[in-house]
């Protein structure tokens, strides 16, 4: 086939238009922290919250931190983000419900729009959701509560006699703020966010999830995440993110810690959808013991940077990491995404397998490292990830590093970046399938590992993010 | 001369608590002399002169403008080798470079290959056993339209050797640079190599074997800039680490945009034989441009258990199995040099390093 016969499947943009919306606002709805970062601000923030002791200094020692450390020389560029123009805090005017109706009307309109309350009746355990740096609603079952699930705002777990002092211990000991520059602003600033405990041996057969919507121009959400899951336990969280767009930088440095107990199940399935104004420097690590099992799920689909990369610190024998994830990058969008698997412990065992999709302009890059320590003899780590280029406008890079200290570990690795293959449209077509339909089966078959572990209400909302439409010749 | 640099940097940076975006490079090094290569008898149609000039700066290396400056510096001589038009040369080209022990040289070479001519030029390194030493070598090479320039570099140097191997090249239209390089000496060694393909048709192609054992370092940093349209580049690098030595591979294909209907195709193999082994690898596809296919591939770590289910059944022991496979891994890369002497000289490196196995 010459180059000018070359039939070209065109992919629409993702339709953001149920994400994009936003009620009018006054600022008597909300109380808004002066942008900047400045000791002042972070200890004005703290008084807002009236943190305990311990963590007003650990806000400012954060602060410290992040006044040293550099801005990353790699990956995308983020000299677009002034923090002198961000508001670290903004807090709606309302308490934390327990009962949707008392949630104010023009938030509830919003969530409603997003389906949460829909999914909660039908599918969820329990919910929490946040509006820009504070949760606004919080709920849980009462069957999974009485098991002794734990699912509550995280200024609650602070402030709880019963799980301050082990959110005290836990807290941003698996990201510490010297991580890096990112990690010191949330350790500084964060503010909502969920804790969750799951108690030995207790099994949730729904899911749990989290709804973080950041709806103030020039602001920024920092939310922080503690999920504890004891031995034996099982869960599965679903996180979810959107925000209206502006025409100013946003951002969000969130950061998840999860702890997988011995012989415990987490999945950890998010839908990331920011709008494309935002900076999207997020931190997610878990750490898993002695036959625990990490799996993440992860569909990046928004955000005008994102430098997304959950690490599986497996520390105990036998414990075992998942990463499956699809990033879609279109105009204007330069995501940065992959995973990081850390074995420390002998026969652990991780799986990465990763999808990209790069069209009209969007730059798509895949990082990853696997490190596997001198004492994880036994370790198997495999690697695949598949970019799918849909034009010459986009870029779609590889950066895939592996550092194995032992003999006694096996290690595979394997990548393609291409276009829809010409020779696989002949096929179907020469088995009678419409070439509009054989290039949507491509496409649709090249997501299809990510979007069939995502839950079935999110399978569909990937699927309409990715709305594709084939139109005919180039 | 005092260095306190940096060679091997990844064309994009990546985490940097992972140590691979590029190699430091620290040590000092006086020019006791500048060992010139041992030249073989030239075919008709080929010359070799010594210039004192600069290689050309538009051909880029794999070790990057820091082999320039140092070269440059040290004032290294420059050969010559230029394959005329048309001329299929049958024989190999051999530069011989017979080092000594305490031996402190920097050499460059401008290998050139005009349209249509066919040039294999071995390049190997010798010392004694026990010696140590400083060599930067820096290879640039020209291929014309439709020419094919087949360079093979041995490294057989002995245990206290500093190598520095850098080589880079651009090629015409429907041009081919063949590279294969074989690493078994030296206590650090550092090879570079990068591969412009701006022509239509163009290709690079590299075979790499290695042998990284005792406390030797082994740093490698291959990079193929794809921008000529239907350009193809194909890497192959196997080996394998034993004792406490450390690799480190960075391997790189850039689709640059315009570089329409290119592939590009990188496998590793790595063979890790003592617990105390330290492997790196990073293989890099940059994409700029939609209609490319490329792929890596890597496969790192012991020997599998099938394979040696089936050597033991033979009677083979764990022990002669990982020898067997290593020397494998290296034989069949030697097997692409036109040269038995060479191939033996390689095979007795190999018996003496797995002597007191």
């Amino acid at each position: 086939m010459s180059g000018e016969d070359k039939t070209k499947t065109v992919v629409n943009d993702i339709d953001r238009s149920m994400y994009d919306f936003r009620y009018e606002e006054s600022d008597k709805d909300f109380y808004r922290i002066k942008q900047g970062l400045t000791p002042e601000i972070v200890t004005q923030l703290s008084d807002q919250k009236q943190d305990p002791q311990w963590m007003r200094e650990f806000r400012l020692k954060s602060l410290e931190i992040y006044n040293q450390l550099k801005e990353p020389d790699w990956g995308p560029d983020i000299s677009g983000l002034h923090m002198d123009q961000i508001a670290t805090y903004v807090r709606p005017n309302t308490k934390m419900q327990g009962d949707w109706k008392n949630v104010p009307q023009d938030i509830k309109d919003t969530f409603d729009k997003l389906g949460i309350p829909d999914a909660e009746r039908k599918s969820l355990a329990g919910v929490g959701a946040q509006y820009d740096s504070e949760l606004v609603y919080h709920n849980v079952r009462d069957e999974v509560a009485k098991e002794g699930v734990v699912y509550t705002d995280f200024e609650s777990a602070l402030k709880s006699p019963e799980y301050g002092e082990m959110v005290h211990t836990y807290f941003m000991q698996l990201v510490k703020p010297n991580d890096h520059k990112f990690a010191a602003l949330h350790g500084a600033v964060w503010s909502g966010g969920s804790f969750v405990y799951v108690p030995k041996g207790v099994h949730l057969s729904f899911p749990l999830q989290s709804y973080f919507r950041l709806n103030a121009k020039g602001a920024g959400q920092f939310e922080h995440t503690l999920i504890i899951v004891d031995e034996g336990a099982d869960l599965h969280f679903i996180e979810g993110c959107s925000a209206p767009k502006y025409n100013v930088a946003n951002l969000h440095a969130g950061c998840v810690e999860l702890y997988v107990g011995k012989n415990a199940h987490l999945r950890y399935s998010t839908i990331e959808n920011w709008s494309k104004n935002m900076y999207n420097l997020n931190t997610k690590r878990a750490r898993v013991e002695e036959g625990g099992t990490i799996e993440w799920v992860s569909g990046s689909f928004g955000s005008h940077i994102s430098y997304l990369y959950p690490e599986s610190d497996l520390v105990g024998e036998h414990a075992r990491a998942e990463f499956t994830g699809i990033t879609f990058a279109g105009n204007g969008q330069n995501l940065d995404t992959g995973a990081k698997m850390v074995h420390l412990a002998p026969h652990t065992s991780s799986v990465l397998t990763t999808k990209s999709i790069s069209k009209g302009g969007g730059i798509s890059t895949y990082r990853s490292a696997v490190y596997i320590a001198k004492n994880a003899k036994g370790s198997k780590a495999s690697v695949s990830c598949q970019s799918l280029m849909l034009d010459s406008q986009s870029r779609s890079d590889t950066v895939p590093a592996m550092e194995i200290l032992t003999d006694d570990a096996d290690v595979g690795h394997e990548a393609k970046i291409g276009r829809i293959s010409n020779e696989a449209v002949f096929y179907l077509m020469s088995r009678g399938i419409s070439e509009e339909e054989a290039r949507a089966m491509i496409v649709s078959g090249f997501a299809n590992p990510v979007s069939k572990e995502l839950p079935l209400e999110y399978a569909v909302e990937m699927n309409n993010l990715i709305r594709l439409e084939m139109k005919g010749t180039l | 001369m005092e260095f306190d640099t940096t060679v091997n940097q990844l064309p994009t940076l990546t985490w940097n608590w992972l140590k691979i975006n590029r190699a430091p490079f620290k040590g000092s090094a006086d020019i006791k002399d500048n060992t010139k290569p041992e030249v073989s008898k030239l075919p008709a149609g080929v010359t070799f002169t010594e210039e004192s000039i600069s290689s050309p700066a538009e051909i880029a290396t794999g070790m990057g403008r820091t082999m320039d400056t140092i070269l440059d510096q040290t004032h290294a001589a420059c050969c010559v080798l230029t394959a005329e038009k048309g001329i299929q040369v049958q024989k190999p080209v051999v530069l011989h470079f017979a080092l000594k022990d305490g031996s402190t040289s920097f050499t460059r070479q401008i290998i050139r290959a005009e349209e249509g001519a066919d040039i294999t030029v071995i390049m190997d390194y010798t010392s004694p056993a026990k010696a140590g030493g400083f060599h930067a070598v820096q290879t640039k090479l020209y291929a014309g339209k439709n020419a094919r320039i087949h360079l093979i570099k041995v490294q057989l140097l002995g245990k206290d050797y500093i190598h520095l191997d850098d080589t880079g090249s651009t090629c015409d239209e429907s041009a081919l640079v063949d590279v294969t390089q074989i690493e078994l000496g030296a206590k650090e060694s550092y090879a570079g190599v990068a591969a412009a393909l701006p022509s239509f048709s163009s290709k690079f192609k590299s075979d790499t074997a290695y042998l990284c054992r005792g406390k030797q370092t082994l740093d490698m940093n291959y990079v193929v800039v794809h921008t000529g349209k239907k350009t193809d580049c194909k890497m192959h690098v196997k080996g394998t680490i034993k004792d406490t030595a450390r690799k480190t591979y960075r391997g790189s294909i850039d689709f640059r945009k315009g570089c329409s209907g290119s592939t590009g195709n990188e496998q590793e193999e790595t063979l890790l034989l003592n617990p105390d082994v330290v492997n790196k690898s990073i293989p890099l596809i940059l994409c700029d441009e939609e209609d490319v296919a490329g792929e890596h591939g890597a496969s790192i770590g012991r020997l599998g258990e099938d394979v040696l289910f089936y050597m033991n059944t033979r009677g083979v022991s764990k022990k002669a199995a990982e020898q067997m496979m290593s020397r494998a891994k290296i034989q069949s890369v030697a097997n692409l040099i036109p040269d038995e002497k060479i191939i033996d000289e390689i095979q007795d490196y190999m018996e003496e390093a797995f002597k007191h196995d």
